[in-house]
């Protein structure tokens, strides 16, 4: 086992890649803080898993939630090595009809979010010697989508937080790296788009399909276990190989030329 | 002993598996379950990996290539085709480097150089390919380096070469995900083996404490850190990752160490200032 009796905080672990990343610590041996928004959603992950997790209910915009999650996190398992921080919220939406308010919600839920999980979490890895982080960035952290302003510029935040905190913290033995998903077949996915988007989408991948949820846990594992040792400030790309390809590129490929 | 076994009963091709880097991948895999095929230019350097591939329990078979010449790829790739009957995965790892003022370089410096580190690569992505796509499928994991991404003093037809070898990758990629094969890179920094050497720095020579100083993590990279990332790549855990260069660096391309005596400002109010 990879992660045997580690312990390690999951943010939006109710759903999604995060309930993916959860399930797969805890078969690696890690005992589990299963964090969502939706207080039932990670209970009920949680109760699957079985007596290595704990659910907890957070909104990781507001401070004193995230200090009580990494609190009750100490007080179930007596430490905390990992943080995955899965939790975050997209929307498709003109630039020119997003309102102050949806950016501001956009920017808090992914990037000022992830910003209190990785201090809070941090402070107690900084005293236990060091521990690993991993945060769920996305490919429109690296690069632009359309309709997606707030999130992608969120997401270039929480890359630019990975690698600073990666200059920052490697001699505190933390490592801190991302992923950038590709779309995904997630409920967040499935949620605000359509079937005919995800046909295109799915069209457009050179490996010619979308990912799992299950293929960004491995990712997280990966980087989360003794594996990555040296693996800091590092953007692993799980998107099958959409970031390496022009766009044009794939225009030309789909015309049959 | 790994209590894992990605790559039971697969065929495992390692170029420059005779030493450093390469031999560290190679007995990860042996490891893992593999069985490998060591191809280097040094023989006895692959037979000692060899050796060690045996007392592991896997087979191991060794090929004496020059990779920068297509005619000794292709022979060698077929014997090993000969020996095992397919192949699954293929790591090149063969590299070399020549520290030299950029208007010192011979031509013959730049072609060894881009001989071995570009058309190596090329040439066994080239010949060995399509035994892993007509198997099914599997995956190339190219050894970059930092420099395919931020250059340094002194090495331009290393960095050249380390920066093509990225492209290549990505282009690959795109080319071989119908034959599910999968095309990836390892981007690793300083690691403490044979082709290490103290280079010649404007400033001086650049000392390994100097080196560790200039990463976050404050050491560098033992080999089996870079193996367990080409393993990562390879496996099917990363069955959606193609066309990526994943670093292995400890942090020394995230962003400047040139802050990292600086004190920032304490609670209490102390001003910040540069730590003595």
């Amino acid at each position: 086992m990879r992660l045997k009796d580690h312990v390690a905080i999951v943010t939006g672990s109710g759903s999604g890649m995060g309930e993916a990343v959860a399930r797969l610590f805890a078969e690696e041996g890690a005992n589990v803080l299963v964090a969502d928004l939706n207080a039932s959603a990670a209970q009920s992950v949680a109760t699957h898993i079985g007596k290595r997790a704990r659910a907890v209910e957070v909104d990781i915009t507001q401070e004193p939630q995230v200090v009580d999650m990494v609190k009750r996190a100490v007080e179930a398992f007596g430490r905390v090595d990992i943080l995955v921080n899965c939790a975050g919220m997209a929307d498709f939406r003109k630039t020119e009809d997003t309102s102050l308010e949806l950016w501001r919600k956009v920017l808090d839920v992914n990037l000022t979010g992830t910003f209190l999980c990785c201090r809070e979490a941090g402070r107690r890895m900084i005293e236990g010697g060091g521990g690993a982080i991993v945060n769920i960035a996305s490919t429109s952290g690296i690069s632009g989508t359309p309709y997606m302003a707030a999130y992608s510029a969120a997401k270039h935040g929480v890359v630019g937080l990975t690698r600073e905190l990666a200059t920052e913290w490697g001699k505190h033995h933390i490592r801190v790296n991302c992923i950038c998903p590709g779309a995904t077949e997630t409920s967040m996915l499935l949620g605000t788009t359509t079937e005919t988007y995800r046909a295109e989408r799915r069209r457009r991948v050179p490996l010619g399909k979308l990912g799992q949820p299950s293929e960004q846990a491995q990712a997280a594992l990966f980087l989360a276990s003794q594996e990555s040792s040296y693996v800091n400030g590092a953007v692993l790309c799980v998107d099958g190989g959409v970031f390496a390809m022009s766009p044009a590129t794939s225009e030309a490929a789909l015309a049959g030329e | 002993m790994s209590e894992q076994s990605r790559f039971a009963g697969k065929t495992v091709l390692v170029t420059g598996g005779g030493s450093g880097i390469g031999r560290a991948i190679a007995l990860r895999f042996a490891q893992e379950g593999a069985d490998l095929a060591i191809h280097d230019l040094n023989p006895e350097g692959a037979q000692e990996t060899a050796r060690q591939v045996l007392e592991l329990g896997r087979r191991a078979e060794t090929y004496k290539v020059d990779v920068a010449r297509p005619d000794e790829v292709r022979a060698a790739v077929a014997a090993t085709m000969a020996d095992f009957g397919r192949l699954s995965v293929l790591v090149n790892d063969a590299g070399i480097n020549i520290v030299k003022r950029p208007f010192d370089y011979t031509d013959e410096d730049w072609e060894s150089v881009i001989g071995v580190n570009l058309t190596g690569t090329w040439n066994y992505c080239r010949y060995a390919g399509p035994h892993i796509a007509s198997g099914g499928g599997g995956s190339i994991v190219n050894i970059a380096s930092v420099a395919a991404t931020i250059a340094s003093y002194y090495r331009v037809p290393y960095m050249a070469s380390k920066g093509a070898v990225g492209m290549l990758t990505k282009a690959l990629a795109m080319d071989l995900a119908e034959m599910k094969v999968r095309v990836n890179a390892v981007c690793p920094s300083a690691v403490g083996t044979p082709m290490i050497k103290p280079g010649v720095k404007r400033f001086g020579a650049m000392t390994r404490e100097m080196a560790s100083a200039l990463t976050p993590m404050r050491r560098f990279a033992e080999a089996s850190e870079v193996a367990d990332a080409v393993l990562f790549l390879a496996s099917d855990e990363a069955s959606f990752v193609t066309g990526h260069l994943l670093l292995v660096d400890g942090g020394f391309s995230a962003g400047s160490q040139i802050g990292a005596s600086w004190q920032p400002a304490s609670e209490e109010g102390e001003p910040a200032g540069w730590l003595t």
